[in-house]
């Protein structure tokens, strides 16, 4: 590899599409999620630049260290999270600005990628000395075990019906026959994946593991400063992508032209708006509802789905 | 649970219809309604010190000291717990409850306020009897109703052992005493 | 980062620990009361947080008891650098009716070092977002110290 190329990888890594750009776009995401809920609280909500001084006041903080803790587990855990969730960004948006860069297995790698901040959020459970971080842990291992499920099932839809495991493709297979989303198996992933969505981003029902309430924050207790900014990070690079990379797999062919890249906002936005209004009215599920949900009725109606794309709907 | 997401999702929509009910407070004031007990506000001019406020306070805040030829009235409103037995107990009804609630501060001490009245003397024998305000309103309370003569007005400017001395010695309160 | 950034986040985002030193709930109730959306304090970027390690400001209300003086004095250490102490109400000012007692500290001054006192009994809820604007130099500080001396 020459060294420009190294240095165009390094770029799109850290800079644009990776670290920066989803860094900047998630954490004005996440100030649209407080502004909407707070018109559904009827209140006025945080202005624009809250993220940011949030995340900057975060960095700025002493980082505390809870004697006892394992030192090495409770420092990489952010930094894992937060490399899981840039590379797990640079792969969607490489599909949007760079198609032929593409290859085959990207969305499986992509799957795993994603995996990484909630494995982190075990590991910073586990490794501060504290019973919530290890009841937070538990339960965060639950609940992976629970969500990933349905997102590999309707990730399993959209490669029964498209055949291939590669996002340029999926473009291509969007424009010949339409989004995925206007048949009924694609339909049923879209939903499937909405739940998992949902249950990644650790949003309410779903945020069962850092509870702020029961938990004290579960495996982001003992984390102070640096720590808990970068897993502030990683969650809001992950509002970003993740459900970027449901608007491609679902919702239709994206061109670079520019009415396209608008669309393409348009339903990003709808998208984020229904995670939103579900976040902000809704309470939170225990545990064993939140089991029951993912493993009981959304694994039948995954496989309802698998069955329904096996014979072509 | 989908019913449940059903009926949240009508609650979201009837929220909306409240609108936005954030007060723009504190860049708007808000002021206390009725009869809101704020932060005591003493009139300074009409304070006799005469210490009824100190002896109903629950929270001990006000404290008399005689130092120096004045009197120190002081409140430490800190501690104050706004319940008004200082405006109750006051004759001359010189403390109020303004609608002041605004009081933060990074010292209790910018929440103290002194008075420092003239003490009288007796005219005898130099011992101090109370604030020279609460004297001349005595005297003038007394002479208003007529029915004390001057010099027994005037003789109220003497501590009591040198009064009961006076008393031996002066015709009009022997006449009193006689009558 | 430089100084004046730092000092600009953190006076934009300041996110609160709400601790109860042997009040009567009365000031907590108050406390409460400048969550709701007629006070709305997250226009001013003040969130409650629910452990003190990630906390920048101490809301600590109540004379400080005897039982509670150790375990409040840990959730302090708790809080990362830089911090903010508040006393809310009375009792934390001077102690309030509570100030010779036995039983307490007679005030949070006794205990800790406090950036800023919100006296009430308990404080109106515009008292306390008052009480925080002022320590974010929003609002000008409005009381001082009077004295009369008789002429």
């Amino acid at each position: 590899m020459t060294l420009d190329k190294l240095g165009l990888h390094i770029f799109s890594t850290l800079v644009f599409p990776g670290f920066f750009f989803t860094a900047m776009v998630g954490l004005f995401l996440t100030w649209v999620d407080r502004k909407v809920t707070a018109v559904v609280q009827s209140r006025m909500g945080p202005p624009w630049f809250q993220p940011y001084a949030d995340i900057g006041k975060l960095l700025g903080k002493q980082m505390l260290i809870p004697r006892g803790s394992r030192r090495v587990g409770f420092l990489l855990a952010p930094l894992i999270a937060l490399a899981g969730s840039t590379l797990a960004a640079v792969i969607v948006f490489q599909a949007l600005f760079d198609p032929a860069a593409s290859f085959v297995g990207d969305i499986i790698v992509l799957v795993y990628l994603a995996a990484l901040p909630p494995i982190a959020l075990i590991i910073a459970g586990a490794a501060s000395r504290s019973p919530f971080g290890a009841i937070g842990a538990g339960r965060e291992m639950s609940m992976v075990l629970a969500y990933e499920v349905g997102f590999v099932l309707a990730i399993t839809i959209v490669l029964i019906k498209t055949g291939s495991l590669r996002f340029s493709e999926l473009s291509a297979y969007q424009a010949a026959h339409g989004p995925l989303l206007f048949s009924l198996s694609g339909l049923i992933a879209l939903v499937v994946a909405l739940f998992c969505a949902q249950a990644k981003l650790g949003y309410l029902p779903f945020d069962i593991s850092e509870a702020d309430t029961e938990l004290i924050g579960g495996p982001l207790a003992e984390y102070s400063g640096s720590g808990l900014a970068l897993f502030k990070l990683a969650v809001a690079m992950t509002f970003f992508h993740l459900p970027a990379f449901l608007v491609i797999l679902f919702m239709g062919p994206i061109e670079p032209n520019l009415f396209s890249m608008a669309g393409f906002l348009i339903k990003l936005a709808i998208l984020l708006f229904l995670i939103i209004i579900v976040k902000s009215t809704h309470a939170r599920l225990r545990l064993d509802q939140a089991l029951h949900l993912f493993w009981g009725k959304l694994a039948i109606l995954a496989l309802a789905g698998v069955f329904l794309a096996l014979i072509g709907w | 649970m989908f019913r449940h997401t059903i009926s949240e999702l009508k609650e979201a929509l009837v929220c909306l219809q409240a609108g936005q009910v954030t007060l723009r407070y504190p860049f708007q004031p808000h002021p206390a309604e009725g009869e809101f007990r704020g932060l005591p506000a003493v009139e300074a001019s009409r304070c006799i010190g005469c210490g009824a406020c100190a002896n109903a306070c629950p929270a001990r805040v006000i404290s008399l000291e005689d130092i120096e030829g004045y009197r120190l009235v002081k409140f430490e409103l800190g501690r104050c717990t706004y319940c008004a037995s200082c405006r109750d107990a006051c004759p001359q009804e010189a403390i109020s409850m303004s609608p002041m609630f605004e009081t933060a501060t990074g010292a209790a001490a910018d929440l103290v306020i002194s008075l420092r009245l003239k003490l009288a003397y007796c005219r005898v024998c130099g011992a101090p009897l109370g604030t020279r305000r609460a004297m001349e309103w005595v005297q003038s309370a007394l002479s208003e109703t007529g029915e004390y003569p001057g010099e027994m007005i005037k003789g109220l400017e003497m501590c009591l052992p040198c009064k009961r001395r006076q008393a031996l010695t002066t015709a009009i309160l022997l006449e009193e005493v006689a009558a | 980062m430089n100084r004046g950034l730092l000092n600009w986040c953190f006076k934009k985002s300041i996110w609160v620990y709400h601790v109860n030193a042997g009040s009567c709930n009365g000031c907590d109730i108050e406390i409460l009361d400048v969550l709701t959306p007629y006070y709305d304090c997250e226009r001013f970027g003040i969130r409650l947080v629910h452990t003190p390690r990630h906390a920048d400001a101490l809301l600590v209300a109540g004379p400080v008891t005897r039982q509670v003086r150790e375990r409040l004095l840990r959730v302090y250490e708790a809080v990362p650098q830089p911090k903010l102490v508040i006393g809310v109400g009375s009792c934390a000012t001077g102690g309030g009716i509570w100030f010779d007692s036995y039983a307490t500290y007679g005030g949070l001054g006794n205990v800790l070092p406090v950036n800023l006192y919100i006296p009430g009994c308990p404080p109106r809820p515009e008292a306390i977002l008052y009480g925080v604007a002022q320590a974010l130099g929003l609002v000008p500080k409005q009381v001082a110290a009077q004295e009369y001396v008789e002429t």
